[in-house]
């Protein structure tokens, strides 16, 4: 009887391998983005722990005017592991090819190559560096300038406190080779450089041999910063404070930050909880559709079988053989599905992943470690198994609790009842006859409509949160770069005669300053480092307006710290402190922080001057001019700020993509899983009505009618669930330091309407065919 | 669509000539469901096909009645080849010329009795409501098929055929799945059907008793005609035992 069972079992899977496709496809859409974000998530993890743990990441910076023995001796002292380095920022040039940027210097001890021992190495990509030997450049900018290492010199100057003033030295030194910081992996703007030390110090020497009345030969390297390894951050970064704090501290303490203030290392940690998060974002959806595909499909094959059914009962198979025969389709399907996702999710979404991230945060590829969560996998796949189980067991029962005689009546309609109560109405009956047909099979087949309007309801929802989040996108970054600030170059500088060098330029049309420093802000218990700008009264660039007096804060930072109007804040600055009370709110993407007048009384206290250019011409070029102006930091054009933020959120706009893809192959499944479902059920009815001679199309069409009906249903559910879908993505996918202004065109909703359209129209065709294809002598030779 | 648009000859509208049709299924057509056959049908008749089980009969029920494909042959009606028929025609062939009744019935489940018939309704013919009533279901035209017994469901059957008036009625085994009373009833609305002369009336069963109210009995064997009898004097419907 078992061999028999088991050959009922094959056979049924061959005559019914449209709808147990469809069951494994969504089981495999579902296990498949799963163990896909789930493998990236721990991939990216181990990856990140892997580098930062590979280069010696430090866990405190410190920025001091200078690194005396004194505080040397504090660390040692204390049993803190450091390194010193000195930092610059200068404007580059590289010789042979006559490009300028500006770029970060970190000049720093011979331990930039393998092993590692320092700390914050670099890591070493092409080329060599050794004690006494090397100076590399960004790995990225070699990349993207074409500059082949040991070849080209890189040209900056860097001005040095020598006897008490300040002497500015231009160096010429060549590529070594290329690497990536990870404190650095974010710049995309700034170029980064980082130079041996002792090297350095030599090409110093030589230099100031040539400078009367100078003792080159103590010269020593003017270290400013401190990178410390420690296990309790919170607890050393306090001691250090005190000791800085503390009056006979002969070093002044400029900046004390950990790892959560470095923007690459932020952006990398919220990377892997983001990625995290994205395990359920659209599994869920796919969830719940794979669930009522395997109902609607295995209530199809059971009703089919209700009649072999009712035969085994009556043969006097026991009830337990029964069930455990039918039961089995519904896990093996999902076996099958979910052992094929969860391989094909682990082999391709972390690798359309990670050449994104290895592109973006510059993980050198050898340290990307891909780690499958085995046990999550299995559970997974479990999980799953048991779903198809209990389903397909709970829906046999349901007929075998009917005596044998019901199971075998040729009747499939036992609702009829029930649709003649309600069909009584005279309106009703004045109705086509294949809309009557249409509306009828809709009310015979609730879980059938729930499953196709869920489906498309999902698909509409994916799309429009899917366009949503790039309308979102592209307005959050025009809203910084566009709407709040308009400008077409900025920069910062640090030279007394800037001003008067910029207004020689004829192209410049307008320039207005502004200033910017980095500021600890407190509110209550709450304390967060923020940037605080100060604005021109009537400002012509900024859409903040500011009166004296006024303080504006972003709203997402008043979020975040739980501030509103009115609330007074505490902020502080090295070793002065202001209180300020809020009186604006502006909504920013990226340019968090505080706003203020110009004439601000606090506004003394400003480290870091810059200015916003307007021109006539290319902004590129002025860009250009504006950086070869001596003292100038980093002149960007607003593009280029664009491009920078546009980057930052490459994840995000990269998923608006895969959710596209996904929500039309949802509809897709759903859909076929449904046509075909109705087709095979009503084979004999569609057969019948072609032998009394309707043509294809007229057969169709009450078919035609019931999809339509369900897709209108679900367009409508789907327009108004996209946008709470797409702030939840949104929310799940936040960056910390980007704050989306959400917002769905008109343009998006059409689009999704549209492609959602196609893809029915698309399944009405294929429905349309398969109609068209029916044989009438042979459906009606009714083999069951 | 009206009936004119088929282009039949009126004049010869009435005689269906089946001119040697074979049907072969399998790979290597290794099976003769029809072997090179030939008949004439006339209008009027009441045709009764008798045949042992898998003989063919279904099989040339089907493609009189434009269901199924030929592999050889042609089937002339009214002077058209209708194998050779585009499909849109086809099916016009199917809607108004052809009826057919099932052993099953093969009603909509999903439509009342009078919106099954209704489904059949030709411009310029019969209602549905008046089919019902000849099949005497007026009472029950807002009944669900399975709402009605299957004798019942028979004659919601007949009456879908029955409304369109078509000129060739198949029925395949139409007492088939009921009792001998209800398909005596039921062979009697057939004969009825037919009291104008103006349809040719086949019938496939298994039951011989049947055969003996019939003008015409064929019997076929192995997809052969083996024995045509046109019966002058076929006994009436009251004296036979189903
Ligand atoms: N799709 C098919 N493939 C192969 N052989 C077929 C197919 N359909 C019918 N046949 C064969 O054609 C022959 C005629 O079949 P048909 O259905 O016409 O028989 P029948 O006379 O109606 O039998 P019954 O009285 O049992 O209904 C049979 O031998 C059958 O095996
Ligand atoms: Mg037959």
């Amino acid at each position: 009887m078992n061999k028999v069972l088991k050959k009922l079992r094959s056979r049924n899977i061959k005559g019914n391998i449209k709808q147990f496709l469809s069951v494994i496809f969504i089981v495999l859409l579902a296990t498949m983005l799963f163990s896909g974000f789930m493998t990236n998530s721990h991939t990216l993890n181990s990856s990140i722990d892997n580098y930062f743990e590979k280069t010696n990441l430090a866990d405190l910076w410190v920025h001091t005017d200078k690194v005396t023995e004194e505080d040397e001796k504090f660390l040692i002292d204390n049993d803190i592991e450091f390194n010193k380095r000195f930092y610059f920022e200068a404007v580059a040039e590289i010789k042979s090819l006559k490009i300028t940027n500006a770029v970060k210097v970190y000049v720093c001890k011979a331990e930039i190559s393998e092993p590692y021992s320092g700390i914050c190495n670099p890591y070493i990509e092409s080329g060599k560096a050794s004690a006494g030997y090397g100076c590399l450049l960004d790995k990225n900018v070699a990349k993207n300038n074409d500059i082949r290492a040991g070849l080209e010199s890189i040209l900056f100057s860097c001005t040095f406190d020598v006897n008490g003033e300040p002497l500015t030295l231009d160096f010429e030194e060549r590529l070594t080779g290329t690497m990536s910081l990870d404190e650095c992996a974010d710049s995309y703007a700034t170029w980064s450089l980082v130079i041996e030390e002792e090297m350095f110090l030599s090409h110093i020497k030589e230099k100031l041999m040539k400078v009367d009345g100078v003792d080159y030969e103590n010269f020593e390297i003017p270290y400013n910063q401190l990178l410390i390894k420690t296990d309790d951050v919170q607890k050393t970064k306090e001691l250090l404070k005190d000791y800085y704090l503390n009056e006979s501290t002969e070093s002044e303490l400029l900046y004390l930050f950990g790892r959560e203030s470095i923007e690459s290392v932020k952006l990398l940690t919220q990377e892997v909880r983001q990625s995290r998060k994205m395990i359920y974002v659209f599994p869920i959806i796919f969830l719940i559709v794979a669930v009522l595909i395997i109902l609607t499909t295995i209530d199809q094959l059971i009703i089919q079988e209700r009649k072999r059914i009712g035969i085994l009962k009556c043969a006097g198979v026991p009830n337990k053989k029964i069930l455990k025969h039918y039961s089995k389709y519904g896990s093996s399907l999902c076996f099958f599905g979910s052992v094929v996702g969860t391989i094909l999710g682990v082999l391709l979404i972390p690798e359309i992943m990670f050449s994104r991230y290895g592109a973006i945060y510059s993980i050198p590829e050898e340290y990307v470690k891909l780690q499958i969560p085995v046990w999550w996998l299995v559970l997974m796949v479990v999980t799953m198994v048991v779903l198809g189980y209990v389903v397909s067991l709970s829906r046999c029962y349901s007929i075998l609790n009917k005596n044998p005689i019901e199971c075998l009546k040729y009747d499939q309609l036992g609702s009829s009842r029930k649709l003649k109560k309600k069909n009584k109405n005279k309106y009703f009956k004045k109705l086509p006859i294949s809309l009557k047909m249409a509306i009828r099979n809709i009310q015979i087949k609730p879980l059938r409509t729930v499953m196709a309007t869920i489906g498309i309801t999902g698909c509409v929802a994916l799309l429009v949160a899917g366009f949503g989040i790039g309308d979102t996108l592209s307005k959050s970054v025009s809203n910084d770069y566009g709407r709040l600030f308009k400008y077409d170059v900025s920069t910062t500088y640090n030279t007394e005669n800037f001003k008067e060098k910029l207004a020689e330029d004829e192209r410049i049309s307008y320039v207005e300053d502004y200033s910017k420093v980095f500021v600890e802000l407190e509110f209550g218990e709450k304390r967060q480092d923020i940037y605080l700008y100060s604005i021109q009264k009537d400002s012509k660039i900024s859409k903040i307006k500011l009166q004296t007096g006024d303080v504006c804060i972003s709203k997402s930072t008043a979020k975040s710290l739980g501030v509103g109007i009115g609330d007074e804040i505490n902020i502080r600055v090295a070793e002065k402190e202001q209180k300020l009370k809020i009186t604006k709110l502006v909504e920013t993407t990226i340019l968090n922080g505080l706003y203020v007048c110009d004439d601000y009384d606090f506004a003394d206290e400003f480290v870091s001057r810059g200015v916003f250019i307007k021109c006539d011409s290319d902004a590129s070029d002025v860009a250009e001019f504006v950086n070869n102006i001596n003292g100038t930091n980093t002149a960007k054009t607003m593009k280029e700020e664009r491009a920078n933020i546009e980057e930052r959120i490459m994840s995000t706009s990269a998923m608006t993509t895969t959710i596209k893809i996904f929500a039309v192959l949802l509809a897709v499944v759903v859909l076929l899983n449904l046509v075909f479902l109705i087709v095979k059920e009503r084979n004999i009815e569609l057969a019948t009505l072609k032998v009394m001679g309707l043509d294809s199309w007229q057969v169709s069409i009450s078919v035609i009618l019931e999809v339509s009906f369900m897709a209108a249903i679900g367009i409508i559910l789907g327009l108004f669930a996209g946008y709470p879908l797409m702030l939840w993505i949104l929310a799940v996918n936040k960056i910390q330091i980007i704050n989306y202004v959400s917002t769905i065109s008109f343009l998006s909703f059409f689009a999704s309407i549209l492609i959602v359209l196609i893809t029915i129209f698309a399944v009405l065709v294929v429905c349309y065919l398969r109609i068209r294809k029916i044989n009438m002598a042979e459906s009606l030779k009714r083999i069951d | 669509m009206k009936k004119h648009e088929l282009i039949f000859d009126e004049r010869y509208v009435g005689s269906v000539a089946v001119n040697h049709v074979s049907k072969f299924y399998g790979e290597d057509m290794e099976v003769k469901a029809l072997d090179n056959l030939s008949l004439q049908l006339f209008t009027g008749q009441f045709v009764v096909i008798l045949g042992a089980s898998g003989s063919g009969k279904s099989t040339l029920l089907n493609v009189i009645g434009g269901m199924d494909t030929v592999s050889a042959g042609e089937i002339n009606f009214a002077g058209v080849d209708i194998t050779q028929l585009p499909d849109k025609v086809y099916a016009q062939y199917r809607r108004e010329v052809v009826g057919f009744i099932f052993q099953f019935y093969n009603l909509m489940p999903n439509l009342t009795a009078l919106e099954n018939v209704e489904l059949a309704e030709l411009p310029g013919e019969m209602l549905a409501i008046d089919a019902l009533k000849a099949v005497g279901l007026e009472d029950k035209a807002d009944n669900f098929p399975s709402e009605l017994s299957g004798g019942e469901q028979q004659r919601v059957a007949i009456a879908r055929a029955l409304v369109k008036n078509p000129k060739i009625l198949l029925c395949d085994e139409p007492t088939g799945a009921l009792d001998s009373k209800t398909g005596k009833k039921i062979i009697k609305l057939l004969m009825d059907m037919n009291k104008d002369k103006d349809k040719i009336i086949v019938v496939v069963t298994h039951n011989s008793a049947i055969a003996e109210v019939a003008d015409r009995v064929l019997k076929i064997s192995d997809g052969k005609i083996v024995s045509d009898v046109t019966q002058k004097f076929p006994k009436d419907i009251k004296d036979i035992e189903l």
